[in-house]
Formats: C-alpha cells, sequence, structure tokens
C-alpha cells in the first residue's frame, strides 16, 4: 500500500519545464523588456562548451551569472555579452544585480535566465 | 491570476529560496541513477532479510577497537576555548559586522560550518558536539566561577517535547525564515536561543537540560550514533557504522516525535524547492491571498508541520502492522519506541545528499571571511582574496554520492531493524514477518528521497 502510494506520488509529479538544449560553442540570445521575460527560460549545454550569452535590454541594466560570477552591463543599443567556458557542471541563474540586492538576505531578484551545464 | 503566480513564485522562491543561505547549483539526478538506486535498495533490502533468515541470535553486542586511552586535558581545554571564542565572534560579527551575508562570517559559520558541518562530523565520525558545544562550555565556566544552578528535577512528562519544539522553530527559521541570511537577525536568533539554553540550565543544571532540552545536543547525539568512533569505559573506540543506534532502551513518544521530526523536516527542505511543492503551495496559497505576505508565511508554516505530521501517522500505522505481524506478543509502546532508532541512518542518508554541495561551495567562503570576518576590508590570514572553486566537484561525483548516501543510509536502517526484530520476537519467522511493513515504509521513505534528488531545483 504504501508502495503504491509512493508510485502515485512518484507519477502525479508535473512535466518538466522547456528546455533549450543549446549546441557546442553556440550562441544564446535573450532579450529582456524592462530587465525581464515572460517566464526565465532554461537553456541547456554540455561541460567546455564555449558559451557565448547576449542579453539585450530596452533600459540599462546589470547583470549577474550566478557560479561563473560574471558581471556584465546592457544598454539599450548594446547588449551584455557573456562569453565563457562552460567549466562548471550545475544549474545557474542570471539575476539582475542591483546595490540593493546585494544588501537583502536572500539578494536575488527573480532570475532572467537559467544555464544547465551538463556533464559530457 | 498570471500576476498571483508570479507574485506567489517570486515570494516563496526568496523565501523557500536555499536553506538559510546559500546558492545551489545542484542538477537533478538523471533517470538512470534514480532507476539504479531504487532497484538497488528494494534488491540489498531483501538480501539483507536473507541473511537474516540464516544468521543466529542476534544480541546488540557489537565488536569495537580502542583507539587510546588517554585524555589530553591541554588539547581539550584549547578546542573548548576555540569554540567558545567562534561562538562570540559570531554573535558579535553579526551585530558589528557588514549585512551582506556573504561578507560577514556569522552565515557561513551558522548555516554551513555548524549545521550541516557538524551534522556531517556527527554522522561520519561521533560524537563531536560534545566537544565543541559552545553553550555548555561558557556555563561550566561560569559554574567554575561560582555559579549555583536550582538543579530542579526535570519534569518527566516534559519528555523531548521543548526540543521537538526547538526543532521545529530552527527547521522553520532555517527554509522558511527572510531574516535567515541577515547577520544581526541571526546573531539575534542566536542570543534568544542562548538565553532558553542557559536558563534551562540554571534552573534544571547543565547537564540534566543538555540531555532533555537541548535539541543540538539530542540531534547531533543521534547522528553521532551512526558514527565509529565512541567514547565508553575510559577509552576511545572504533566500531562499525550505524550499530551504535541499536537501542538502549525504548524511545519515548516524544522523542519518537523528535526523530521523525529530524526526518521530515529535512525531507521538507528538499522538497520545497520542487515543482510540485510550488504547484501544492499555489493551491494553498489561492484562498489565502486576501491575507497579503501573512499568506506566504502560513502556507510555508502549513506545509512544514503537515510533513512531520503525514510521517508520524505513517510510521505508527506501520508500528500497529508490525505489531499484529508479530503475533500482538510485545507491546505497540515498545515496538513503536524501538524501531524509531532504524529510521535515523535514512534521515542522515539524505541530510548527506541533500547539503554535499552547500557543505563543498559554500564552505569553501569561510577561507576568506577568517581573514575578514567582519566585512571591514581586513586581511588578518591573507586570505581575504579566495574565492570559491566550483570545479572541485562536479555533478557526476554529487550523483553518485547522493545515490550512495541514501543506499547506504537505507542498507544500514533494514539491517537495524532486522537486528531489533530478532531481539523484540520470540521466534525467527514472527520477526521475519514483522518486518514487511517496516521494510515498505523504509523502502517508501527511500525512494522520496531519491525523488526529491531527481527533481529540478525551482527558485
Amino acid at each position: 500500500m504504501i508502495a503504491l502510494a509512493t508510485a502515485l506520488f512518484l507519477f502525479a509529479a508535473p512535466p518538466a519545464p522547456a528546455i533549450q538544449n543549446v549546441q557546442a560553442t553556440a550562441d544564446i540570445d535573450v532579450a529582456l523588456k524592462d530587465g525581464k521575460t515572460a517566464k526565465p527560460q532554461t537553456f541547456r549545454t554540455k561541460r567546455n562548451d564555449e558559451v557565448t550569452l547576449r542579453v539585450a535590454s530596452d533600459r540599462k541594466i546589470s547583470l549577474h551569472l550566478h557560479g561563473y560570477d560574471i558581471e556584465r552591463t546592457a544598454e539599450p543599443d548594446k547588449p551584455a555579452v557573456f562569453r565563457f567556458t562552460a567549466n562548471i557542471t550545475g544549474r545557474f541563474s542570471m539575476e539582475e544585480h542591483t546595490a540593493e540586492a546585494g544588501k537583502k538576505a536572500h539578494g536575488h531578484a527573480p532570475a532572467i535566465l537559467y544555464l544547465e551545464v551538463m556533464p559530457k | 491570476m498570471p500576476l498571483l503566480i508570479a507574485t506567489l513564485l517570486a515570494l516563496l522562491s526568496s523565501d523557500a529560496h536555499a536553506h538559510g543561505f546559500g546558492m545551489r547549483y545542484d542538477l537533478p539526478l538523471p533517470l538512470d541513477y534514480f532507476i539504479w538506486g531504487g532497484a538497488a535498495i528494494v534488491l540489498l533490502s531483501f538480501v539483507i532479510a536473507a541473511i537474516f533468515l540464516r544468521s543466529h541470535a542476534t544480541t546488540g553486542t557489537y565488536p569495537s577497537v580502542v583507539v587510546t586511552r588517554r585524555k589530553c586535558p591541554i588539547l581539550l581545554g584549547a578546542i573548548r576555548s576555540f569554540a567558545a571564542f567562534v561562538f562570540i565572534l559570531v554573535i558579535v560579527a553579526g551585530y558589528i559586522g557588514a549585512q551582506n551575508p556573504y561578507k560577514n562570517i556569522s552565515i557561513v559559520m551558522v548555516w554551513v560550518i555548524a549545521w550541516v558541518g557538524i551534522g556531517y562530523a556527527s554522522a561520519l565520525f561521533g560524537n563531536v558536539w560534545a566537544l565543541v558545544n559552545p553553550w555548555r562550555i561558557v556555563f561550566g565556566w561560569a559554574e567554575r566561577a561560582g555559579l549555583r544552578p536550582l538543579d530542579l528535577p526535570y519534569p518527566s512528562w516534559l519528555g523531548a517535547w521543548p526540543a521537538c519544539a526547538q526543532l521545529f522553530v530552527f527547521a522553520w527559521l532555517e527554509i522558511n525564515w527572510p531574516g535567515s541570511g541577515v547577520p544581526r537577525l541571526v546573531a539575534t536568533a542566536l542570543v534568544a536561543f542562548t538565553i532558553l539554553t542557559w536558563g534551562g540550565m540554571y534552573v534544571f543544571g547543565r547537564e540534566s537540560w543538555a540531555r532533555n532540552g537541548g535539541f543540538f545536543v539530542i540531534l547531533f547525539g543521534l547522528f553521532a550514533r551512526f558514527g565509529i568512533f565512541e567514547w565508553k569505559d575510559g577509552a576511545l573506540r572504533l566500531r562499525p557504522p550505524a550499530v551504535g543506534l541499536i537501542a538502549e532502551r525504548p524511545a519515548r513518544f516524544s522523542e519518537i516525535a523528535f526523530i521523525i521530526l529530524i526526518l521530515a523536516t529535512v525531507t521538507y527542505d528538499g522538497f520545497a524547492e520542487t515543482e510540485l511543492f510550488q504547484t501544492l503551495a499555489l493551491a494553498l496559497y489561492e484562498p489565502l491571498q486576501g491575507l497579503g505576505s501573512v499568506a506566504v508565511a502560513l502556507v510555508s508554516t502549513i506545509g512544514l508541520a503537515a510533513l512531520p505530521a503525514l510521517f508520524i501517522a505513517a510510521y505508527l500505522f506501520v508500528a500497529a502492522l508490525v505489531r499484529a505481524l508479530g503475533d500482538n506478543a510485545v507491546s505497540f509502546e515498545r515496538i513503536a519506541g524501538t524501531f524509531v532508532y532504524s529510521l535515523i541512518p535514512i534521515a542522515i542518508a539524505y541530510h548527506l545528499a541533500h547539503y554535499l554541495s552547500l557543505l563543498i561551495f559554500e564552505g569553501q567562503n569561510v577561507f576568506a571571511l577568517i581573514s575578514d570576518p567582519f566585512g571591514y576590508g581586513w586581511n588578518l590570514f591573507g586570505t581575504a582574496a579566495y574565492r570559491a572553486d566550483l570545479t572541485v566537484m562536479n555533478a557526476e561525483f554529487l550523483w553518485f554520492f547522493s545515490v550512495a548516501a541514501i543506499v547506504l543510509g537505507h542498507v544500514a536502517a533494514v539491517y537495524l531493524a532486522h537486528v531489533e526484530a530478532i531481539r523484540l520476537f520470540a521466534t525467527r519467522a514472527a520477526a521475519l514477518r514483522s518486518q514487511i511493513p517496516m521494510l515498505a515504509l523504509m523502502i517508501g521513505y527511500t525512494m522520496i528521497s531519491l525523488w526529491i534528488v531527481a527533481q529540478p531545483i525551482t527558485g
């Protein structure tokens, strides 16, 4: 009975959110409106891929990619470009970085996008 | 409606963010690890059962080797002084240091080094908390300086309930409290806990309060019974893992509640990061949304209370089945109080799996912070510029470690339950029959742990 309950519990799980697989040395382009996307997208790449992440924005915004700890600023006519070798596996969020956010307890605005770096 | 979802997700993801502090970068466990892990627990459960079918009487004693009989007072004194120093440093840093959680040593010390690190050290090695418990150390010094506690007898009806209440509050603060990353607020919570602990020690006596009401003492003490070192009969001894959990006496109901609360709260911490939880929380939130931000706290509190209630109900139901299948020869209190110890390895296994990335990644921040504990720009040991190296552990290692910990914890749990069954029941047939529901419950708990590790972290 408990096994059955467990099985039901396991299969009642909602489906995983849509994930975009990204090719090695691929470019990722994201456009922000007022510092946001409709829903944060997840991009999936593999370890040691060369990643170029371009974020265009209609207002000046400072962006922070967690884990890789890269910070770039996007301006209306100048997208922020994150170029790096994806040598750390894991799931990393990109968030708006503000002076205020740094002081706050959890210091995180809602994520703009997620980057998943999978093992080969 | 979309606005509601967005608001709630924003509130929940910042609230249920990541156990007290820190980012988690964990990738979900891939399906094949999950299936192999699940198959292994089922198979190994039956292997253990089969071994016990053949084995003869189990007395509950275990082998151990003496490591040393020497007690080094200078070393012990140095460890105690250092622990007390760190304790005071954490509180002072919380009040006078920078309030950015990454620039103040208090946050990483409390949530990563003390909570997660001592949990690991207790489970893997032994009762380190008995060595470094700063509340006991400082109170002991005060006694030597002339403080006389009232030493009232600890009322037996109180049992482990004060410890249960503290564990619930601690878990709530860790998982749901937005202030868990604010140094000043964490220091204030520590001061409040200090007043409670020293108050209890003053009224009931130092050791009596520690044993009965000191929730870290009880929690790390239970973890340490899994560890491979013990101090017994004037010697430090090495023993096989988990054997220390063979019940010395049946747990009382408040202690059963405490043990299951450990299992349920650490499970809840992982569960709160899954999409299923977000969906459930949203459904619960909708009728309450008129209450505003109170509703979010309410939803997370209901969730944190519901899971232990569910786990306790499931356990007591299984204990009743065990009693029935064991020919009703043993009392319900004795059965429930004995088998509950065998759930501790499952709680430890999930604790190890859940917190490894936090300990290895966020724990590295302590190297920089010892040089600049208050965030003043100091560089006492020349390590202030150290940045955590996230390549020290990759996703495959983390996956392998998680599955290995959960499977081995399950094996230890099944082993302990069989030892207890053979000791409790008169015939081997009754003992083995009684283990069917217990085995089902353990497979259930263990599968939930694996399932949570297999979910993507949201928020």
